[in-house]
């Protein structure tokens, strides 16, 4: 088991893995940059250094200084998170180089799934039904108008090298495809260095449904039940939940089962997670694969008793999972991103003090946060604050004990993304579990209110 | 070594022995060793303490075992503290403060590697003797004025220290106090600043800027390759007397370093030590305080840590105390990357620069490797490298302090 891990992130998440660390006896170095000089992570860890300044290219992204201070501190291994370096496989290599595990698939994997279009090629050919598109990039305007004729509009316009919902772009009709296609190419070659795109037909108030895996790279996978991710704002997830709604049980079983059959035949090492498109009618498409941690795992933690983060350190430790194959799940779980945005102002990000923290409790409360009251939330970094957790036996259930936790939250100081989810609870689309990928823009544009829950009107929430 | 002249002004006769130096260093030597971390550690914390007893100053000691390691005359430290106290009494007793700090330590380096005492001398070493600094309250030793400076000199230095009383100004025009004062500007605090300025205008300036950062630079010297908390450690601190931890409260306060975390087998100490802006050291409360899942805590532990606060941590940027040395017209120069510092391109090459040394604006100082990838750190300024704050081959973290420049007075 590894001695000592430099956690190469900051925030809540370096605060999940310092946490899994140290309940495994390993002790774990914090990264900050001059920015993050209190943030909660670097208190916690055994010992701390500061690798640049704010500026996340010149700190959290800068190779060089993570490799140094992991070798500096003497550590045996990295933990990446999520964001920042997670899917770079180029840091995954270095980390190799010199002599530092990294806790995460291999970088040929990162690569490979990291090519969107390849990626979908893959997993296609280990039996994923895939979005019907073009298979692989399209070389130029001309195939892309091809493809469109082909699949039929509207399409989605996808940089190769995109992913997390960046980098689409969707296409109405066969007379906006030019242009969309022009600037579809420019934005993708200034955001992810690859003008290449691939082109995929639009599913129609799809649902966003992925499924955890956990693979320890010699082919044993374990699979857990599916998130339902459909509530975003501009394709950033709001909130998720397991087990979907919308999902049958059949379905449910048939999509852990593809996953885990493409994980093993990659022989996929670490976390991971397998997003699909499943429409009204429980078709489910293949869209791509995340190869990291996500921020919504604790959803999955709380119904199948696993620590995934943990697995993910005895996985790269060489130790076996602690379990495999398709994991039950008991209850329901419904994660709520608490951002630092302000939902009566369009969500515009803010950054400030918090003047007041009171953290919800009780039965089937989890809270990941690095907050703190007094903790100044810094500018240059997302505006994720906290993800209130909330478990219970059943989903409605938990719809009740998730309106009683977050009444109980207490943020001032700068606003947040609390009422919205306050609002959302008590939509009755939602409550029914009835919603879809455009849910929070249609609530945006219908003159609804909430119970006084918050101040936004209509209009504020559209994308 | 101060000490030993005013006992002996008060007709004592008191002959400070080598033995007794060293029977002094030995039992800081084990008080030391038993709470350090790695042996380098251990090394660094003795050779802060011999300095200690010497009445060397940390920045002055650190220039003398930076000499002695170029010439790989480590091991004759001692022997150079000694050699210290004998200068001291051949100049009369001056007080070892900057600049005569630098230059007797320089000069007792030179006599104990030379083998043969006052064979090469240094220019401002000659000032002194010719009494450009002013004549000390004790009579230099003639037998030395004549080894360092020849027969010449000597009778016209004496000629000249003749017309002057003792304690008098050095033979330069005696500047107006007024102008003094005009000139020095916020340098002078106190009446006796204004006399320095007066009776030493040369120096007086320098001189009181680096007096006021003196602690401060004591405070952001970085003691090398401590270790964070949480290694292994030789203490076993659930048997720790209050009167040893006082001792050891006593020597860190003494020292350069700022934080001590001490963790042994369930029980962890802390003791930290709190610079303020003006670089004052204050103690603060220490903790000891049981470690994760243990619940032993030695009552006489905590009495006695609560006393005073002391600690000493690993590097850290430092970002509120350098306030003071910039506004000194001090310029920090700090690690634009993490990684590990070198002095010089290659090993055993000479470094980039030394104390003392003139820099401008692109000038090398010295190298931060990371991933085998050599990074020069340059000069932004024109000055005088005034401090080297790592050790060559120390690791350091983004925003650390690596040097101090004296920016070229206009």
């Amino acid at each position: 088991m590894f001695r000592r891990v430099l956690v190469a992130n900051r925030g809540e998440i370096a605060l999940r893995v310092i946490r899994a660390c140290h309940e495994l006896g390993i002790e774990t170095v914090a990264v900050y940059s001059t920015a993050d000089v209190d943030c909660l992570h670097v208190q916690r860890a055994t010992t701390k250094v500061c690798i640049g300044p704010p500026d996340a290219a010149r700190s959290y992204l800068n190779i060089p200084s993570l490799i140094a201070a992991a070798r500096n501190t003497g550590c045996d291994a990295v933990h990446p998170g999520y964001g920042f370096l997670a899917e770079n496989a180029a840091f995954a290599e270095a980390c190799e180089n010199n002599g530092l595990v990294f806790i995460g698939p291999t970088p040929e994997t990162i690569r490979q799934l990291g090519d969107k279009a390849l990626a979908k090629q893959l997993m296609a050919e280990a039996g994923l039904p895939t979005v019907p598109g073009s298979e692989g990039v399209v070389k130029d305007l001309r195939e892309a108008r091809w493809w469109g004729k082909k699949l039929g509009y509207p399409v989605m316009l996808k940089a190769a090298a995109g992913g997390g919902g960046r980098g689409m772009r969707m296409v109405e009709s066969e007379d906006d495809l030019e242009r969309q296609y022009r600037a579809a190419t420019a934005e993708a070659q200034a955001c992810f260095g690859s003008g290449d795109l691939y082109v995929e037909k639009v599913i129609v108030e799809p649902h966003h449904v992925e499924v955890q895996v956990l693979g320890d790279g010699r082919g044993e996978v374990a699979t857990f039940t599916e998130r339902d991710c459909s509530i975003q704002r501009r394709h950033q997830k709001v909130l998720e939940e397991t087990p979907s709604p919308l999902l049958g049980p059949s379905t449910r079983e048939t999509i852990q089962r593809l996953a885990q059959k493409a994980c093993a035949s990659l022989c996929y090492a670490s976390a991971g997670t397998i997003e699909f498109l499943v429409d009204r009618d429980q078709h489910f498409y293949f869209m791509e694969m995340n190869t990291r941690i996500q921020v919504e795992h604790p959803v999955t933690e709380m119904v199948s008793g696993v620590d995934l983060v943990r697995e993910q350190i005895r996985v790269a430790a060489g130790e076996p999972m602690s379990t495999t194959g398709l994991q039950e799940s008991r209850g329901h779980a419904i994660e709520y991103r608490i951002n630092a945005e302000d939902p009566a102002n369009n969500f515009l990000p803010r950054a400030g003090t918090i003047s007041r923290l009171v953290l919800p409790g009780g039965p089937g409360i989890r809270v990941d946060t690095h907050l703190y009251q007094g903790y100044k939330v810094p500018p240059q970094y997302d505006s994720l604050l906290a993800k209130v957790v909330v478990w219970d036996i059943d989903r409605q259930s938990c719809l009740a004990r998730s309106v009683r936790c977050l009444e109980e939250l207490v943020v001032e100081g700068i606003p947040t993304t609390k009422t919205l989810h306050l609002d959302i609870l008590r939509h009755p689309d939602f409550v029914e579990g009835r919603y879809s990928t455009g849910f929070l823009e249609r609530l945006g544009q219908e003159d609804w209110r909430g119970e006084g829950s918050s101040t936004h009107r209509e209009k504020t929430c559209s994308g | 070594m101060e000490l030993v002249a005013g006992l002996r002004d008060c007709g004592l006769d008191v002959r400070p022995s080598g033995v007794a130096l060293e029977r002094a260093t030995e039992t800081f030597w084990r008080l030391v060793s038993a709470a350090s971390p790695t042996p380098r550690a251990a090394g660094a914390a003795r050779i802060l303490a011999l300095g200690r007893v010497a009445g060397v100053p940390g920045f002055v000691l650190r220039q003398v075992v930076d000499r002695l390691e170029e010439q790989q005359a480590g091991d004759r430290l001692p022997a150079v503290l000694d050699e210290v106290g004998r200068i001291q009494e051949e100049l009369g007793f001056p007080a070892l403060v900057p600049p005569l700090a630098q230059i007797v330590a320089t000069q007792a380096v030179i006599n104990t590697l030379y083998g043969q005492r006052w064979r090469v001398v240094s220019d401002e070493m000659r000032a002194y003797l010719r009494g450009h600094y002013g004549r000390p309250q004790r009579p230099v030793s003639a037998e030395v004025r004549v080894l360092a400076l020849g027969e010449e000199d000597t009778r016209d230095a004496d000629e000249s220290a003749e017309k002057t009383a003792p304690g008098s100004p050095p033979k330069s025009a005696t500047p107006d106090k007024e102008v003094v004062r005009q000139t020095l500007g916020e340098l002078v605090q106190t009446d006796e600043d204004l006399l320095l300025g007066v009776l030493a205008p040369e120096t007086a300036a320098a001189f009181l800027a680096r007096r006021r950062q003196a602690a401060q630079l004591e405070a952001e010297a970085v003691v090398p390759d401590t270790a964070p908390s949480g290694q292994e450690w030789l203490a076993d601190l659930r048997g720790l007397e209050p009167t040893k931890l006082r001792e050891l409260v006593a020597l860190l306060e003494a020292s350069n370093v700022d934080e001590l975390t001490l963790e042994h087998d369930g029980t962890k100490v802390t003791l930290r030590k709190t610079v303020s802006a003006s670089g004052e050291a204050e103690t603060s409360r220490a903790g000891v305080s049981p470690a994760l899942g243990s619940d032993k805590e030695t009552p006489e532990a905590s009495a006695a840590a609560g006393e005073n606060g002391l600690a000493i941590s690993g590097p850290r940027p430092a970002m509120e105390a350098e306030a003071g040395a910039e506004a000194e017209g001090r310029h920090i120069v700090r690690a634009t990357m993490v990684g590990t510092f070198y002095r010089a391109s290659t090993p055993g090459a000479a470094p980039f620069v030394e104390v003392g040394q003139r820099v401008k604006p692109g000038d090398v100082l010295c190298v931060l490797e990371a991933m085998k990838l050599m990074n020069e750190v340059v000069s932004e300024v024109s000055g005088t490298v005034a401090a080297v704050l790592v050790e060559d081959g120390a690791p350091v973290e983004f925003g650390q302090p690596l040097f101090l420049i004296d920016l070229q007075l206009e």
